[in-house]
């Protein structure tokens, strides 16, 4: 019998075979999961980057020698050297400090946004889906109303015209007015939902509407809002940066990366340090972010299967 | 068969444009609670050392419609009807008091849009050029070396701050020109002696100026659409009606342009309003950048002076343009897909 198989199989059946040897297995959800993700080399390899530049921007500050004020002792307009591995700046910052204490900024923006715009975001939309008819129509208006005015737009006037902005300030106005986008995904995804037999038996065992939104339907679009989450972070990470830039957001004598990109405007060839290195740190941020919510995205699929096609 | 009519289309236009005004209303009132809230424009006044007199600080809030409770003055500033000096009432036409000297808001928004027009038209157009050829090249050699490099460029490109890049392309210009004899203009959006040149003069020093800020705008726009592109391209790749044409014998030629691109452009077209309102703001920052008189730096000094009702005609021109490009992206979709109707 095994002979048979052996010399009959072509190689889709043969990766069958080891399909269902796999899914043979027990295997919780998280466990599959996460072999799903560490599957996705490129996210993984972008997982360890990421986790490398959040120590490098919280754990960094404790043990570097400077941090991103002026130093008498530092010597100005250094490339970058042992004593200074960024380079220095012409009124006398360390970069490296500099880049750790803007990143960590720029990281704490991101997170809290993504809380804050995904939790108004998810509830705005779940409700909005699971009650339909005129509350729907009426939220789902709001959503539209917000949508109209371009975000950056809509931050920038209110941070400005605040003013004193600090990182707290930036993530508060930036995550008031990122979710709208999350609302529709959750909204649709609600929608076909709540038609299936799971939240009718839980509406039969006697679940109130907001036991229903709250612990049956929310947990099942968990996949769509980590990986919404991940995107979020991506924009409101550009967002801050760009309110930064133009002088709106966090301020000095604190720093983020914006800020320092914008001070070194027009020393792209004279000290390009200045200018590549901080500018090389958004990148890399938003790049990874990105390829781990696509490595997410594939992960929290159930659709997708133990083999790679 | 009936004759194609344009009635139908009309009918439908005018109606999305009543619903959308509602829509835009509530928008202008959202945004004008949060910018009376956000800062007092009199603030510097109140606090000056040595103090100002009470009696100048009541005149600027009277010409500021400051005197006036907040719902009032939305009233007042949509509608213009209450008031005595005939300034204000966007309505009418007339944008308000500025608190930028003798600024006239309306003429001065109205020669910025032309300006900022220019590079946000450009803009889109290159970036949805650039994304629907990436995506469809990316979707015919899916998984080979050219997809995964244009796929790279595609996420690199999401990942840079407009701002940087539009430092960097200025720089690369000022290098290029004294190095390389180029000519790209890398401040304003016309050089100052426009007004005296004539015809092509004219037309070229334009271009000159649009060719870097452009160039941002399009690399930071494009990736997003062009990933989508891909997908929807791979789907109607992988249809059995692609396979049909075919197996009918057509030439591979027609079979992308007339049976798959059609199909493959639809879901595009609806994020061809999002590449307008996204380069929109990229416009306001590759404008500091590159310091063009347009809405950008419009927005910026607006809110650097607490100009309250020139921020408001941002907002309101931003939010018309965005609702303008969704009315023609839903147009578009028409001509794209027979199936759907306007009835």
């Amino acid at each position: 019998m095994t002979d048979n198989l052996e010399n009959g199989t072509t190689a889709t059946q043969l990766q069958l075979r080891s399909a269902e040897a796999i899914t043979t297995e027990e295997r919780t959800q998280l466990q599959m999961v996460i072999a799903r993700f560490l599957r996705h080399k490129v996210a993984v390899a972008s997982l360890t980057v990421f986790i490398l530049i959040v120590l490098f921007a919280f754990v960094g500050p404790l043990l570097w020698k400077y941090d991103h004020n002026i130093y008498r002792e530092i010597p100005a307009n250094q490339p970058p050297n042992w004593d200074h591995p960024f380079g220095t700046t012409q009124v006398g910052h360390d970069l490296m400090g500099q880049v750790m204490r803007g990143t960590q900024q720029t990281l704490k923006v991101g997170f809290v946004v993504a809380l804050l715009s995904t939790g108004i975001g998810a509830t705005w939309g779940a409700i909005a889906g699971y009650y339909r008819g005129r509350v729907d129509a009426v939220m789902m208006r709001i959503v539209d109303v917000i949508i109209v005015i371009p975000i950056l737009a809509l931050v920038l006037v209110l941070a400005g015209l605040t003013r004193g902005t600090t990182w707290w300030n930036v993530a508060l106005i930036i995550g008031l007015f990122g979710w709208p986008s999350t609302a529709r995904v959750v909204r649709g995804m609600v929608l076909s939902l709540r038609e299936q037999e799971f939240v009718e038996a839980a509406r039969a065992m006697g679940a109130g509407d907001g036991r229903i939104i709250f612990r049956h339907l929310l947990p099942n679009t968990a996949g769509v809002i980590i990986v919404d989450a991940t995107l979020v972070i991506a924009t409101a990470i550009l967002v801050e940066a760009g309110l930064s830039f133009l002088g709106f957001g966090i301020q000095v004598p604190d720093t983020s990366l914006g800020l320092l990109i914008q001070t070194a405007q027009t020393a792209v060839f004279t000290r390009p340090w200045l200018f590549y290195i901080p500018g090389a740190f958004v990148i890399i941020i938003v790049l990874t972010i990105n390829f781990i919510g696509d490595g997410l995205r594939d992960a929290l699929d159930p659709k997708q299967q133990m083999i790679r096609r | 068969m009936p004759a194609f009519s344009i009635a139908p289309v009309l009918v439908y236009v005018l109606r999305r444009l009543v619903t959308t005004i509602p829509v835009l209303i509530a928008a202008t009132f959202f945004t004008f609670i949060l910018v009376d809230m956000a800062g007092d424009p009199l603030l510097e006044l109140r606090f000056a050392t040595p103090p100002v007199p009470d009696a100048t600080i009541k005149a600027r809030e009277e010409f500021l419609y400051l005197d006036r409770p907040t719902l009032e003055r939305y009233w007042l500033w949509l509608t213009g009807i209450g008031d005595t000096r005939g300034d204000i009432g966007i309505l009418q036409g007339k944008w308000g008091p500025s608190t930028q000297g003798a600024m006239d808001i309306g003429q001065e928004i109205s020669e910025r849009f032309m300006i900022t027009l220019r590079l946000v038209g450009a803009a889109t157009v290159f970036s949805l050029s650039l994304a629907v050829i990436t995506g469809v090249i990316s979707a015919v050699k899916q998984y080979s070396v050219v997809d995964n490099v244009l796929t790279f460029f595609g996420f690199l490109a999401l990942a840079m701050p407009v701002f940087w890049l539009a430092a960097l392309i200025k720089e690369a210009g000022i290098w290029a020109n004294q190095n390389l004899g180029t000519n790209f203009a890398t401040i304003g959006a016309t050089s100052p002696l426009y007004y005296r040149m004539e015809g092509w003069d004219k037309f070229m020093d334009v271009v000159l100026h649009l060719v870097l800020p452009t160039l941002t705008l399009m690399l930071t726009g494009y990736a997003a659409i062009s990933r989508y592109q891909r997908a929807s391209m791979l789907e109607v790749l992988n249809s059995d009606y692609i396979r049909l044409a075919r197996a009918k014998g057509l030439p591979n030629r027609v079979v992308m342009r007339r049976h798959a691109l059609r199909t493959a452009l639809i879901p595009v077209v609806t994020l061809a309003a999002l590449t307008v309102s996204g380069a929109l703001t990229g416009a306001v920052i590759t404008e500091t950048v590159f310091r063009w008189r347009g809405l950008g730096t419009f927005l910026t000094q607006a809110i650097a002076e607490y100009d309250a009702f020139a921020v408001m005609a941002f907002l309101v021109l931003a939010g018309v343009l965005v609702v303008l490009a969704n009315l023609v992206a839903d147009l578009l979709y028409g001509v794209l897909d027979p199936r759907i109707r306007y009835d």
